[in-house]
């Protein structure tokens, strides 16, 4: 009798947990803070890799600046001139969807790529720290004057490859969550999916052909200054009341991509 | 026996709290309560008709303008410094909303009890909340006038200006949280008839000139709360005046510039929205201004969540407009004070350009 009694009430407490946790979920306000304030922490706090006053992002910075000029090969130039613009680039993107993604609405779209986004720029600032410990630690071995020798890029440059591959993934997947969460139409409409594109675009051949030509980090940085700074994103909001033609061009580049007669011009922002 | 009679009182209290959870929210508002409850707004308004007169409201007329007075309306009619705002700012966004609330109750009222969508059912119990408070709160309001005009009326000529100014003080937030309650009012009966479905109707056939004066008039309604909010709820009624000391802050200044860019476009609003619509739209220009609007309001949603969240006061009086401290406890502050500078720089001078081009 005791026995039956005492399963009786585990069971009754195991139905409590259960429809408890189930109410808790179902009337649990879901929102988007947790990626905003991921993308806060990377963006806009001193410990993320993407704010120009975080240690890395100086140690970094400062290095390709150099050691650009103390490479040999034209391929190795042309892969730190690009990283050197998309860096640049990057913090200026990540700015932009940090102002945004607060006002992002929580739905499936969110749901399931929101880890992604948070491990691909975890990634990225693990890479972004280690990239500048090692670059602190021979500063340290061999004194401050001409250390940035040749060898030390062929030591770093996969790091750096992996840095920027998983910050161009971070962004491709928040331009997916930015189009599908962010429901005000001056914020996101084919403007904004123009400019998403773009990013996309110009980040994945980055990756694929760092060294072959100069010109990626630099259309990434035209793009993120022609459209995504606090005072041209005007464009994407004033997008609602462009001309009919204007309209067209966009609509354009969404249907042909880079092959569009429109696309360098949106890249260089004189669309 | 003990062990049963534990668990069965397990049982009841998890059944009564899965009940108490689905009855929670249940039970609607009847449209003769919703009736029962304007009337009742009208009557109290009618017993207090020395304070709510008709007259002319910066050029709109009213049937809600407040008397102060002798003394205080000739300071407000001559535009005394903090004086001015009584009306200018205060008394007429209480006049505009009153207007829509008057133009447009009937309209819902008419409705028949079974033709409302479930949306509509919800948004008339919202409604009826909203009329309830604001007539319970016209008591304050009118007590809080009395004090203020018996304040003056004795001590006008020979208090000190400090004391003069922090009575002034107390009188607007009175005013204010009187202004946002109606507010209040007018934004849920502009979902209310939203969820009506009526501008589905309005994208369907060719709109009269009628049809414009209504969405005209939803415009103008579902606007008021981004003045109201910034300009009266978040500065004034929630702020200590002391901060007139941090002047020189810059995230003072910075607020400050916005807080004078929204000011002017209020004056902007004033002059455009209020007359009325003279032009009569076809179908398409129809569809494309609801659009249009719908767009706006999912951006004007974005832009009074970011006013809320920011929580000006606090920033303002914990942390005397320290950004930089302010942050650690609201980490997306700037994030918030960067969409209320977008969307008052950028967005509303754009679509009132635009809205005047449209029906004025």
């Amino acid at each position: 009798m005791k026995r039956k009694g005492l399963i009786i009430v585990a069971i009754l407490a195991i139905v409590a947990v259960v429809l408890t946790v189930v109410f808790i979920t179902l009337f649990r306000k879901k929102d988007t803070n947790e990626l905003a304030a991921n993308i806060n922490e990377v963006v806009a706090l001193k410990s993320g890799y993407l704010n120009e006053q975080n240690e890395s992002n100086i140690v970094i910075d400062d290095y390709l600046n150099v050691v650009v000029s103390k490479v040999e090969t034209p391929g190795e130039m042309n892969e730190i001139k690009n990283y050197a613009k998309a860096y640049q680039a990057y913090e200026i993107i990540g700015a932009f969807y940090n102002r945004q993604m607060p006002f992002a609405v929580f739905n499936a779209t969110y749901k399931n790529n929101r880890k992604a986004v948070e491990r691909s720029l975890s990634n990225a600032q693990n890479k972004a720290d280690s990239i500048a410990q090692y670059l602190n630690n021979i500063k340290g071995a061999v004194g401050n004057s001409d250390y940035w020798q040749a060898n030390t890029w062929a030591d770093c440059k996969e790091d750096f490859r992996a840095m920027f591959a998983s910050t161009a993934k971070a962004f491709n997947t928040l331009g997916l969550i930015y189009q599908d969460c962010v429901k005000s139409y001056f914020a996101n409409n084919e403007m904004s999916d123009a400019v998403i594109y773009a990013i996309e675009f110009e980040s994945t051949t980055l990756i694929e052909s760092a060294t072959q030509q100069q010109v990626y980090g630099a259309n990434l940085l035209a793009i993120a200054n022609s459209y995504l700074t606090v005072s041209t994103e005007t464009r994407i909001y004033n997008y609602e009341y462009a001309s009919s033609s204007f309209k067209d061009k966009i609509k354009d580049i969404l249907e042909n991509g880079s092959s569009s007669a429109n696309y360098t011009s949106l890249v260089m922002g004189s669309i | 026996m003990k062990i049963r009679k534990i668990a069965l009182s397990l049982v009841l209290v998890l059944f009564s709290f899965c009940s108490a959870f689905a009855l929670v929210g249940c039970g609607g508002t009847s449209l003769k309560t919703l009736k029962e409850s304007f009337d009742e707004m009208d009557a109290v308004y009618a017993q207090y008709s020395t304070v709510f007169k008709a007259g002319s409201c910066d050029g709109f007329a009213t049937k809600y303008l407040i008397d102060y007075g002798t003394e205080i309306n000739n300071l407000v009619g001559n535009n005394e410094v903090g004086f001015k705002a009584l009306r200018s700012k205060y008394n007429i966004l209480l006049s505009i909303s009153n207007d829509y609330i008057d133009k447009n109750k009937a309209f819902i009222i008419s409705f028949k009890e079974e033709d409302l969508t479930k949306a509509a059912k919800k948004s008339i119990k919202k409604l009826n909340e909203s009329v309830v408070e604001y007539t319970d709160y016209i008591d304050e309001f009118v007590k809080a006038r009395n004090s203020f005009n018996e304040y003056w009326r004795v001590h006008g000529s020979t208090a000190n200006k400090e004391a003069k100014e922090a009575y002034l003080r107390e009188f607007k937030r009175e005013f204010g949280a009187l202004v946002e309650k109606n507010i209040e009012i007018s934004t849920n009966l502009a979902k209310t008839i939203e969820e009506t479905e009526i501008f589905d109707l309005l994208k369907a056939a060719q709109p009269t000139k009628d049809d414009t004066t209504i969405v005209k008039e939803y415009l103008r309604a579902k606007m008021l709360p981004i003045y109201s909010n910034f300009l009266i709820t978040e500065t004034e009624t929630a702020l200590n005046w002391d901060n007139i000391l941090y002047n020189g802050v810059q995230t003072k200044k910075d607020i400050d510039a916005v807080l004078e860019t929204l000011s002017n476009n209020f004056d902007e609003y004033k002059t455009q929205f209020l007359g009325d619509a003279t032009v009569q739209l076809t179908l398409d220009e129809m569809k494309a201004f609801l659009n249009l609007i719908d767009n706006f309001v999912i951006e004007s949603g974005s832009y009074l969540r970011a006013l809320k969240d920011l929580k000006i006061s606090e920033l303002a009086t914990t942390y005397k407009y320290d950004m930089e401290k302010y942050l650690k406890e609201n980490k997306f502050a700037e994030i918030y004070f960067q969409k209320i500078e977008q969307f008052i720089n950028t967005t509303l001078p754009k679509f009132v350009e635009k809205v005047v081009d449209y029906i004025y």
